[in-house]
């Protein structure tokens, strides 16, 4: 028989792991600081105590509804951190947190400072439920929770989430629409930390304002980065932690605050990646533990066969990407007048400019000539002040970039994007999720063992990348990771491709190879735009080229035109007439 | 009349006193890209050095002094050996930790000086001015002429000094302050010593207004003060203390003169709230 004490830390170890696991959606998954999840939380409560107590609702009709209100509450305050980043969203959240309980006491309907109180006990079929009953509820919900969490870190949702998480700027240019994604994070963190209310409030049977306060959200926040930030296993053994320690240590009552502080400051000091993070001490001596059972499993068992592309799916990827169907010298792309200034400069000025299908167009110039702001309005990471870009006929200068993406336009940055954290594989499986992040439920589809894996591998091969695939790319050198950004835009199936200085800084066997990569991504049918400053690689590639100088375009031919134009030798070298 | 003239006192007193956690924040920011959290616990411990300095020696500008300078080392050994080698961490970490040592301070303060108020009593300082038929007192002409004091140092020290100006540049692009051959550690040492002496000053002047000192005094100055150099545009210094002197004002003038049935800490934080739905980059950020 387990004593009635043992039972209350139980179940509240269990209801603080589902409102760490609502939090770890919103802060761990999707990268957004929240330090305010005890407005969900105290939604969840509040609204079933109300339902419960005022409207006389039995718990199973409540608990739905509350559910509900704390999922439109996440939306709503999800809302202005559509525009709001990082840290100022942080602080946003910390005055949600000090406006909600300060609503919660002024306003008439919430009991004041003092709450809400008897809350019913939780009935089924009429028979209240005993505390044994209760945890066992707690933990049916904990489980859903952590099922619905697999789920989603499994499904693009989840991916297009880590994209936002390391790179939001790449994520767009994938044609992933950030800011909804991340309104879907703080909606599902919101329902699961309301879940953790009703379940608060229908063990504890009365509520207050000053359970879902600042506090209480920081301890929520800690809860996930001490066991390890963006993990289940991280989020779940923090809030059981840290809701046994004050039991643990009531022998020192008097000091228990101070010790709860300095362990903070001592973990991120020395562990910052919680106890249980994917690159702490402890987590890796499980994984090599369980690499060692590995091995010794496949020597008894003959090993697992590698990842191979059937013959047939192969055939069936090549047939979807967009070669050869278009005919030659066809009219892609087209700017005019395209205008964009930042406060006085003109960084692009009225620049007429067409592109044809299956070209390789060289955009060079000086430094400042605005090639990069270019490549910008092109993709729609900033809007033009004036003129239109067309993309087969259609205007696309009013698109946010993750339209113009989804329009196939991929591009590379000129400081390299990658998605650190995520393997290579990932990295390109990112690029192809935009095709099923359209929509709410398409995004919820797993991109694990789908036909997807055999559409990245191909990438992968095409690239050169094959071999890294596992790796994490932060670990890469510069030249294999401008090959990760063109392979990450290939999973866009792009018409057109920006590649932003993608041979600088590269050795010159790197550059060659990807030289070869360019070729061959033409010979597949896609059109491309490079900007580059190592005039030989130009010279050799590019079927004609435009030059920029000051905003303007002053030359646009083949490259021995341009190599011997006056007005570009003269942007280049300065005019020889003043010399 | 007396009353609107008081109410203006109170504006000043209470918006130095948010500029001085928050100006230090701002630097912190504005530099490290660190939420000092911790800067409320240097405002509290400035507060209880000082009281007890002036128990010990029985003089209040020693104690001023005094509690300045210890607060000022605090801050450089925070600096020192928790939040620089956490600097290439993701900045939550350094975030946590601050918070840590937020409960570290206020337990500490708990344990040392007991959980409730202190009192923190000038006797030089009893008593009031008449200037006509106004009635200033005493302490709140000290404050204000303390407050004078201290952001005249700290413009100084910022826009004439090399230290200031290594501060600035740093607060720019912290690399390329590091590649013109500036000490940019001694320089983030040294900012911390300022921003945290600040804050002290700010501890011991509201202990003497309001003849108080208690744990966690700083708790909500410190939420205030995150928001406030969100108002203010972050690593904006001019915006920050404009935005302490504007919350100060809504806070004075709508709890005396509307009946909005909101604590202060609410209000505070429904302006921030408010004006980031309007202007999510702050009153002097840049888009």
């Amino acid at each position: 028989m387990i004593s009635s004490y043992t039972l209350t830390v139980l179940t509240l170890m269990g209801i603080w792991s589902v409102a760490a696991l609502g939090l770890n959606v919103i802060t761990g998954y999707a990268g957004q600081f929240n330090l305010g999840i005890g407005v969900y939380m105290g939604t969840g409560a509040y609204a079933t105590a109300i339902l419960t107590t005022q409207a006389g609702v039995n718990f199973w009709l409540a608990l739905p509804c509350a559910l509900l209100i704390s999922a439109a509450m996440g939306f709503l305050t999800g809302l202005p951190a559509l525009r709001v980043r990082e840290d100022a969203l942080a602080v946003f959240t910390i005055g949600l947190v000090f406006v909600f309980e300060s609503l919660l006491i002024y306003l008439p309907y919430f009991g004041g400072p003092v709450g809400i109180g008897r809350i019913p006990y939780v009935g089924i079929n009429g028979s209240q439920l005993s505390k044994e009953g209760y945890l066992a509820l707690v933990l049916v919900a904990l489980g859903a929770v952590v099922a619905a969490t697999i789920y989603l870190r499994r499904a693009w949702m989840g991916l297009a989430w880590a994209s936002i998480r390391e790179n939001e700027l790449a994520t767009n240019t994938i044609g992933i629409h950030s800011a909804r994604f991340k309104l879907y994070a703080f909606t599902i963190g919101a329902t699961f930390a309301g879940l953790a209310g009703v379940l608060y409030a229908h063990f504890i049977h009365y509520v207050t304002p000053y359970d879902f306060g600042f506090l209480p959200s920081i301890y929520i926040l800690v809860m996930i980065v001490f066991g390890g930030l963006g993990t289940i296993r991280g989020a779940i053994f923090g809030a059981c932690f840290l809701t046994l320690m004050p039991e643990l240590f009531r022998f020192i009552q008097d000091y228990r605050n101070l010790i709860y502080g300095a362990m903070l400051v001592g973990l991120m000091l020395f562990e910052p990646n919680g106890v249980l993070g994917d690159e702490s001490y402890v987590w890796r001596l499980i994984l090599s533990a369980q690499q060692r059972l590995n091995e010794w499993l496949n020597r008894v068992s003959k090993s697992r066969r590698a990842y191979s592309i059937s013959a047939a799916a192969t055939n069936e990827i090549r047939h979807k990407t967009p070669n050869s169907i278009k005919p030659a010298s066809r009219k892609i792309l087209e700017t005019r007048n395209l205008t964009r200034r930042f406060g006085g400069l003109v960084a692009v000025n009225d620049v007429n400019l067409e592109v044809f299908s299956q070209e390789i167009l060289g955009i060079i110039g000086p430094n400042g000539a605005g090639k990069t702001t270019f490549f910008n309005l092109l993709s729609g990471t900033i809007p033009c002040t004036s003129g239109e870009i067309r993309l087969n006929s259609e205007p696309i200068h009013r698109l946010s970039p993750h339209l113009i993406a989804q329009r196939g336009i991929g591009r590379t940055f000129q400081i390299v994007r990658p998605f650190s954290q995520l393997s290579v594989l990932d990295n390109v499986l990112a690029g192809i999720s935009a095709r099923y992040c359209k929509g709410f439920a398409d995004s919820l589809r797993q991109y694990r063992n789908s036909s997807d894996q055999d559409e990245a591998h191909l990438i992968l091969e095409q690239t050169g990348l094959l071999a890294h695939k596992n790796e994490v790319s932060r670990n890469l050198p510069l030249g294999l990771l401008r090959r990760l950004e063109i392979a990450r835009a290939l999973g866009l199936r792009p018409n057109l491709i920006l590649l932003d200085e993608s041979f600088s800084g590269l050795s010159h066997r790197e550059s060659q190879s990807l030289i070869d990569l360019v070729r061959m991504l033409r010979e597949n049918g896609a059109t491309i735009m490079l900007i580059e400053h190592n005039m030989q690689v130009t010279m050799k590639i590019c079927d004609r080229i435009a030059v920029l100088n000051y905003g303007n375009k002053i030359a646009e031919g083949m490259p021995e035109d341009i190599r011997n134009h006056p007005t570009v030798i003269a942007a280049y070298l300065g005019s020889a007439h003043h010399a | 009349m007396m009353l609107l003239i008081q109410q203006l006192i109170n504006v000043v007193e209470l918006g130095s006193i948010y500029a001085m956690i928050a100006v230090g924040l701002a630097l912190t920011y504005g530099v490290l890209r660190i939420l000092h959290v911790a800067q409320a616990g240097i405002y509290a411990g400035g507060g209880y050095a000082g009281l007890f300095l002036y128990e010990t020696t029985g003089s209040f500008a020693l104690a001023l002094i005094g509690s300045v300078i210890i607060c000022g080392m605090c801050g450089m050994l925070i600096e020192r050996f928790i939040y620089r080698p956490m600097l290439p961490r993701p900045r939550i970490v350094a975030l946590i930790a601050s918070i840590g040592l937020l409960i570290c301070f206020s337990d500490l303060f708990r344990i040392i000086g007991g959980p409730n108020q202190l009192s923190f009593d000038i006797k030089s300082l009893n008593g009031s001015y008449e200037i006509g038929k106004l009635l200033i007192s005493k302490t709140d002409a000290a404050i204000l002429a303390g407050t004078v004091v201290i952001f005249a140092a700290l413009w100084f020290v910022l826009q004439k000094t090399k230290l200031g100006f290594a501060v600035r540049a740093a607060a720019q692009d912290l690399e390329t302050t590091q590649l013109m051959g500036i000490d940019v550690s001694r320089s983030v040492s040294w900012m911390f010593f300022i921003s945290s002496a600040v804050a002290a000053f700010g501890g011991v002047m509201v202990g003497v207004l309001y003849n108080a000192i208690y744990p966690d005094m700083g708790d909500a100055i410190a939420y205030k003060g995150l928001a406030l150099i969100v108002i203010g545009g972050f690593g904006s210094l001019t915006g920050t203390v404009i935005a302490s002197f504007l919350l100060a004002a809504a806070e004075v003038f709508m709890t005396t003169y509307t009946s909005v049935p909101l604590s202060r800490e609410a209000i505070a934080m429904l302006f921030l709230v408010l004006l980031i739905l309007v202007r999510p980059q702050g009153l002097l950020g840049k888009a």
